[in-house]
């Protein structure tokens, strides 16, 4: 039977899937990232790199198969890629696909959100000389509806925001939509003049908006070209990353914030009338925004707003494995939930061999849960390493920091201590979610933190460090099931409180990989202002 | 980041890493970034602990059209990257004590800055990567880069200028403000030895017709004319790329201490009498 190893991220994210469809009842998928193992932020691709193939090796190993084994390669995007002519020689017995880069997107989402039938919008930066896919998912299918072209991404606009006010390039696009809670809108009106809303949920932008591809053409070592526009410019100045954050600034970050959510909310109406689903899955590199997210899960269009929590292309491996079993194979996915908890595991003893080696004193502990509830009561900030690393962009309580959320200045203490990053960076709640309707606007289960939900009036001053400036937060709510160590935690730290919730970040420092190892969690433990690590079993202090 | 501010009030911010080993006679390295490389991007931090021997300098021209530079020298005919450039190295004797021999490197717009500032500063070597060598009255700008820059820089008068009329008005006394266009403006025809010793690195190809011979070549036949020293590395190469970066430029410097320290001219070069010289 057939073996499917999908390969993902040939401009950045590196990732692998293997789909193992020897029991056609019972398939299995594995999933690894590379930037995990080769520890490069995003792990960019520059050519035809054999360093780019741990996480191929890792599915493979996972799966108990070998590379000769692999009976369907099948690359994300359709475009042509050094790399992936390395890999077809590597894998030479096996027959090479090609799934267009936004229908990967819309895979990996669809294919893994348990509905059977959704409008489908992805949201990108570019991919195969596009930006945007609408589409219609049902049972087995993917249907597109509509593809916008690469100059008129509202993605890259976003980007060049971001740029432009010196918080960073690609992968910073967070930063902003922090910011933009600081922020008037007062350049919406005129951004929107410069996008054309069209039917169908399409859009164009104008050539104020477009790229600057056209200037400086001799210096193409330079590849920021794409990074600037003359609208920007015309209202705002440049800021570099040592000046001062000014008003124009944060203005600015909540207009193109606001633009993003005006323009998202067009192209779903127009899913919404062409495919009368109740259900919207949100996609692509933008569906990381939270706020727009929310957005879209406020708005009342849909029952149900899915963002996939692998959105960007650290996920497209699978959802090319995921469209070729669907639409090659006519196999059903095997999954109804993403795969978030599918990194690796470590033992008591691999543990115990990083803290011996480090020379770190450390104690054993049988209630790690209770012990961390604890810390974090007595508002120390504490690193949570257990488990299953996490998949995609966000800790979810297996690779956290963790704090208490009664306290404000603990959102200071973490951005300037800890994470060695910005004041205005806000930090998200895990919350118990049998409890999480009474702090937070929802009773929608919201487990991957990314929707943005207003906090309830009357809790803000209970939770000021997870209260964003705006009164949102960007919650996960953690059910028993899925996560009953952390579920423990929180429950813990709520007898303790009377809060059933904590403050949950990446367990990183700024600009850093997440942790993945025993030792990744030492070293950032030891090189940050943490108070304490509790790793398996066991307890470590400063 | 530090910085120094010239008296119209411009600053110039600059990273400065000591050398770990006696800071206060290792050589410095200045290193220019090109066009829209003083974006003070988190990249990589790496260099930091490299070459312990040399201190480390990096200043981020954030002027010009859309911030992304003005080819280290000012913007709207205001030239106040020399007084920044002097306040630079001045806050580096003084301030930091360090007195070492000066060292350049950049890189396209960081060779035209590393050329122009090593010669007017008179640093001990520079090394410039496929560097503009004039900004005016050439394909380069005129068919690439000239329409964010040049006004900014100059004014929209000089767009698509001839070089041949760069030549005229400065000479004419016209627009003596055009000579700072060219990268070797300050070169010493009268003590050729004063010159820096220079490192040229370019490709054969540049992704602009005519840059080899407008830029590279114009370079070396002004230095043979003044008859300057020079290493010259010409790959057989397409595109506008880095060939030797700052570490390489370092290895550079290091092999070659003894012409840096002792060093020598040949004897001008009078255009008449060279046929060879390309006509300028």
């Amino acid at each position: 039977m057939a073996l499917i190893l999908g390969l993902g991220g040939f401009f950045h994210d590196f990732n692998a899937a293997v789909i193992d469809l020897a029991d056609e009842a019972n398939v299995q998928v594995y999933v690894a990232e590379e930037d995990r193992y080769s520890r490069k932020k995003h792990h960019p691709i520059m050519g035809a790199q054999e360093s780019s193939i741990y996480c191929i090796e890792k599915c493979l190993r996972d799966a108990g198969k070998r590379a000769e084994e692999v009976t369907h390669l099948v690359f994300s995007d359709t475009e042509a890629h050094p790399l992936k002519t390395y890999l077809s020689q590597r894998f030479p017995q096996a027959e090479v696909h090609h799934v267009p880069h936004h229908l990967c997107h819309a895979a990996a989402a669809f294919f893994s959100s348990g509905l059977k039938d959704a409008a489908i919008l992805c949201l990108d930066g570019f991919g195969d000389g596009k930006s945007v896919v609408l589409a219609h998912g049902t049972n087995n299918r993917i249907e597109p509806v509509e593809f916008l072209a690469l100059e008129d991404s509202i993605g890259l606009e976003y980007l060049r925001v971001t740029y432009q006010i010196g918080l960073g390039s690609f992968g910073a696009e967070g930063k902003t939509q922090g910011l933009a809670a600081y922020g008037e809108p007062r350049y919406f009106e005129d951004y929107m003049n410069e996008i054309d809303l069209r039917q169908g949920g399409v859009f164009g932008l104008s050539p104020l908006l477009k790229n600057m591809a056209g200037y400086l053409e001799g210096e193409h070592y330079i590849e920021t070209r794409s990074l600037f526009n003359d609208f920007i410019l015309k209202h705002i100045r440049r800021r570099f990353k040592h000046e001062p954050i000014a008003q124009e600034h944060k203005d600015m970050e909540a207009s193109v914030q606001q633009v993003l959510n005006q323009v998202a909310m067009h192209s779903a109406r127009a899913l919404k009338e062409k495919t009368a689903s109740p259900n919207l899955v949100v996609t692509g590199g933008v569906a990381l925004n939270s706020t727009m997210n929310g957005v879209l899960m406020n708005s009342g269009l849909f029952e149900h707003v899915y963002a996939h929590p692998s959105a960007s292309d650290r996920g497209n491996a699978l959802g090319a494995a995921l469209y070729l079993l669907a639409h090659h194979f006519q196999v059903e996915t095997p999954l109804d939930a993403p795969l978030v908890y599918g990194g690796q595991a470590f033992t008591a003893e691999e543990m115990e061999t990083a803290l011996r080696q480090s020379g770190v004193s450390y104690r054993k502990t049988d209630a790690p849960s209770q012990e961390a509830a604890q810390l974090v009561a007595a508002n120390n900030i504490v690193g949570w390493f257990q488990g299953r690393s996490e998949l995609g962009a966000r800790a979810l309580g297996n690779r956290s920091i963790l704090a208490h959320p009664g306290y404000a200045d603990n959102k200071d203490l973490l951005n300037e201590k800890v994470k060695h990053r910005e004041y205005f960076r806000p930090f998200a709640p895990s919350v118990l979610s049998e409890r999480a309707h009474e702090y937070f606007d929802t009773r929608q289960e919201l487990p991957y933190m990314t929707m943005t939900v207003d906090v309830r009036k009357e809790k803000h001053k209970e939770i000021p460090a997870v209260t964003h400036e705006d009164g949102t937060a960007r919650i996960q709510t953690v059910t028993r099931s899925k996560n009953p160590a952390y579920h423990a935690l929180i429950e813990a730290f709520g007898q303790l409180t009377g809060t059933p919730l904590v403050v949950n970040t990446s367990f990183n420092d700024n600009d850093e990989l997440i942790v993945e190892s025993p030792g990744d969690a030492i070293r950032c433990f030891q090189n940050t202002g943490m108070d304490a690590l509790v790793m398996g079993n066991y307890v470590l202090s400063k | 980041m530090e910085k120094v501010t010239c008296s119209t009030g411009q600053e110039l911010y600059f990273e400065c890493r000591p050398a770990f080993h006696n800071p206060e006679t290792s050589p410095i390295l200045i290193q220019f970034h090109g066009w829209s490389g003083g974006t003070v991007e988190p990249g990589s931090t790496d260099y930091l602990l490299s070459f312990p021997d040399w201190t480390l300098i990096r200043p981020f021209d954030t002027f010009g059209f859309a911030r992304n530079g003005c080819w280290w020298l000012g913007e709207n005919r205001q030239f106040f990257f020399l007084e920044l450039m002097d306040a630079l190295v001045a806050s580096l004797r003084e301030t930091h004590g360090l007195k070492g021999d000066l060292y350049a490197w950049g890189s396209s717009m960081g060779g035209f800055g590393a050329l122009f500032h090593g010669f007017r500063q008179k640093f001990k070597a520079i090394c410039a990567n496929v560097p503009q060598v004039r900004i005016l009255g050439t394909d380069y700008v005129n068919n690439q880069a000239e329409r964010p820059l040049i006004p900014t820089i100059f004014d929209p008068g000089v767009l698509r200028i001839t070089w041949e009329e760069v030549q005229r008005k400065i000479q004419s006394g016209e627009d003596p403000d055009l000579r700072y266009s060219d990268a070797t403006c300050f070169l010493d025809t009268e003590n050729p030895e004063n010159n820096p010793l220079v490192f040229l690195s370019q490709t054969r190809y540049d992704s602009t017709p005519g840059y080899f011979t407008q830029q590279c070549l114009y370079l070396v036949d002004r230095l043979v004319e003044a008859g300057c020293n020079f290493e010259m590395a010409v790959q057989p190469r397409q595109g506008h790329t880095i060939l030797r970066d700052f570490a390489m430029a370092i290895q550079l410097f290091e092999s070659h201490q003894d012409v840096i320290h002792t060093p020598f001219s040949c004897p001008p070069v009078r255009r008449e009498d060279s046929p060879a010289l390309l006509p300028i």
